[in-house]
């Protein structure tokens, strides 16, 4: 009684196209897997940057926010202050800009001082 | 092949622990250099290769999610990072010595086979190299290579079916 195996014995024997699929096949699968270099991950530690990566939308999202309560900062201020002498909306704006940008700049130093 | 990296040490890479870091790059370190040099068919493109894959884990470790199992990440990182890196040095790999190298008539079977593997298209290597490398079934590759499963098995017959035509006439050397 011939089984599968048998078989597909006998067609492979007679058939070269199918022989050289399983030969393919099994060369692919032998194919040899290499030892890496040594040194590589010395190398590689040598070569990373010193500083800790961070996500860079971490630093996007707190400077808009410090921008953000910077303005609103500003801007409460500038709407509280009655003795204030009235000023137009451009001198308003500006004032809420600077009030933001030393706000901003005062965090940064304390930032980069850590 | 597939490396064991222990949770802890994963976590403490991820924030940045360099001694962890170099705990999970001694892990992998024989799988990328293998993906980058199946994908390269050169040791010394590997190596290169392999160092991009390295830093690129380092900057982009914050984005692993430590719920999700670390090696199909690293996988699809190490494999789209050694792509990449092949796309972008393109114009200048085509040297002379290299050409002559990859045109010479191959001197045995494997090398036959190597260079019909190298002959292939990108997509297609890739699957090859994550099939019979890492013994990955389609469904694995396609999360890998971020394909859809149908490509993936497309993709494998035509490699193939490419690399039995073109070591046809050296069958009987090939056994």
């Amino acid at each position: 009684m011939m089984t599968n195996c048998d078989e597909t014995r006998e067609h492979l024997e007679s058939c070269d196209d199918c022989r050289l699929h399983v030969v393919v096949e099994a060369r692919m699968r032998t194919l040899p897997v290499l030892e890496p270099p040594k040194g590589l991950v010395e190398r590689a530690m040598k070569a990373l940057p010193r500083t800790v990566p961070v996500r860079r939308e971490f630093f996007r999202l707190a400077a808009a926010a410090v921008m953000l309560i910077g303005l609103t900062v500003a801007a409460f201020r500038a709407g509280l202050d009655q003795s204030a002498p009235v000023m137009t909306m451009k001198e308003r704006t500006t004032h809420a800009f600077e009030t933001t940008s030393a706000m901003f700049n005062a965090w940064r130093s304390e930032t980069w001082k850590q | 092949m597939t490396p064991d990296v222990p949770r802890d040490t994963l976590l403490r890479a991820r924030l940045g622990d360099r001694e962890a870091f170099r705990s999970v790059l001694e892990s992998v370190q024989k799988l990328a250099y293998n993906i980058a040099y199946r994908l390269t068919w050169n040791t010394t493109d590997a190596e290169d290769a392999t160092q991009e894959v390295f830093l690129r884990l380092f900057r982009n470790f914050p984005q692993y999610d430590p719920t999700q199992p670390f090696l199909p990440w690293f996988r699809r990182l190490a494999t789209n990072c050694v792509l990449n890196w092949k796309e972008k040095r393109r114009p200048t790999s085509e040297l002379p010595e290299q050409i002559a190298v990859h045109d010479a008539a191959p001197a045995d079977s494997s090398e036959r086979l190597h260079q019909a593997i190298r002959e292939l298209p990108q997509e297609y290597q890739a699957c090859v190299t994550l099939k019979y490398l890492e013994d990955l079934g389609v469904g694995e590759i396609a999360q890998t290579l971020q394909v859809p499963v149908g490509t993936v098995k497309t993709w494998l017959f035509r490699a193939r079916e490419i690399l039995v035509q073109k070591l046809k006439p050296y069958v009987e050397t090939l056994l």
